[in-house]
């Protein structure tokens, strides 16, 4: 994993995005790029987004799983979400995988976490899975 | 020994789970088969309703599922399909998390994993909550019941789902959205669709095994139509045949059905 969360200038608005995320239907990526614009004038890419949330994601597991890492006492109480209670911990993939098998990361919760794409992450995600599976092949 | 569990993910109440339990059973039974029932669902026996023969399994605690395994340790059952109960939820799974899988794949004991999803985003997070613990250490058959919309949005579009669609080469079957009238009728009366149009009782107004049939179903233009849908899902199925019979490559192909 790279680097530390919370040095992320999101780590402040990581509750807002995944309240905008979790709404039905999701706010797209695009859409709270902007908001995070108008809103607190912070700017950045959707790529930076998807990027920080990822990167959450697999420290929420990572500190659930019981790997805490040294947090520094500079780490803001807003950009520190603890892991949802119905997040289980043993995340396939990363504690549990056997070496050379085929892996699917997907964290059991009870409440929606999926992440729905826009067409362009779609077909991007798509291609990226394809190629991977060719050079495994 | 060679046996493969077929069971259905414990998905959320009302996905189309045993209703898609159902199309392949009676495929199986259709392809000369006959799989061993056994009806985990200790609330609603659904499948114990329109399969009497099931074994019912009263699950008190979650080892009661070792029988699964014992079962097929037998050898005596070339195919196992198990309904779990609808909303199934971590006790269960983890169950199945406590599968020595490799050891029973040394064994000729396999397993896959029948998921039913439909528009409801529930739905697809539920299996998907299996799919992450299971992983590779099944096959999987993804039921897409489409009786509540024709667009799957949160399988279609969403990362885990293609991930899970990409990395674990699921096979698919549709089942597309049945008239209403038929749907409830064939519920009311715990029928299949193969025991409606294989009856040769419908003057008696009974079906192939002995169940009253009511007045819409034996219509001739009602069987019609219900013979014609379930012809596209067995068709499908025998797309998927390999999951069922892994020594006989795509048994069932082009076999007129109905």
């Amino acid at each position: 994993m790279s680097g530390l969360p919370f040095r992320s200038k999101l780590a402040p608005f990581e509750q807002e995005i995944i309240e905008l995320r979790r709404k039905r239907p999701p706010v797209s990526y695009r859409e709270i790029v902007q908001l995070l614009k108008e809103r607190h004038g912070v700017e950045v890419t959707i790529n930076g987004v998807l990027v920080f949330l990822r990167t959450r994601r697999k420290w929420d597991r990572r500190t659930a799983a019981g790997k805490k890492q040294a947090v520094p006492q500079q780490v803001s109480q807003v950009s520190r979400r603890p892991a949802p209670s119905a997040v289980v911990t043993n995340r396939p993939g990363t504690d549990q995988a056997t070496p050379g098998r085929k892996l699917f990361n997907y964290t059991y919760s009870n409440t929606y976490n999926l992440t729905r794409l826009t067409p362009e992450e779609k077909a991007a995600l798509e291609k990226r899975l394809e190629e991977e599976k060719k050079r495994q092949s | 020994m060679n046996s493969t569990i077929l069971f259905t993910a414990g998905a959320k109440g009302g996905s189309g789970k045993s209703t898609a339990a159902r199309f392949l059973i009676t495929y199986l039974r259709e392809q000369g088969t006959d799989p061993l029932l056994m009806d985990l669902d200790d609330e609603n026996h659904t499948l114990s309703r329109f399969f009497p023969e099931a074994i019912s399994v009263e699950i008190k605690k979650k080892s009661s599922h070792d029988v699964l395994v014992q079962t097929a340790l037998t050898g005596n059952h070339p195919l196992i399909l198990a309904d779990l109960k609808a909303g199934t939820g971590r006790e269960v799974l983890e169950w199945f998390v406590d599968v020595p899988f490799g050891e029973l794949r040394a064994s000729q004991v396999t397993f896959v994993c029948l998921g039913s999803i439909t528009s409801s985003p529930d739905s697809v997070q539920s299996f998907l909550n299996w799919v992450g613990e299971l992983r590779d250490q099944v096959s999987y058959l993804v039921f897409k019941n489409l009786k509540d919309g024709e667009i799957l949005p949160d399988y279609e579009d969403t990362q885990e789902a293609i991930e899970f669609r990409k990395q674990l080469a699921p096979a698919h079957v549709t089942i597309p959205r049945l008239d209403e009238e038929y749907q409830t009728e064939l519920e009311r009366l715990n029928l299949t669709i193969s025991e409606l149009i294989n009856s040769d009782q419908l003057q008696q107004g009974l079906s192939a095994r002995g169940k009253p049939l009511g007045n819409i179903l034996p219509q001739l233009l009602v069987r019609a139509r219900l013979r014609n849908f379930q012809r596209r899902i067995y068709q499908q199925l025998d797309d998927a045949s390999h999951l069922f019979f892994p020594t006989q490559a795509q048994k069932g192909k082009g076999i007129a059905y109905g």
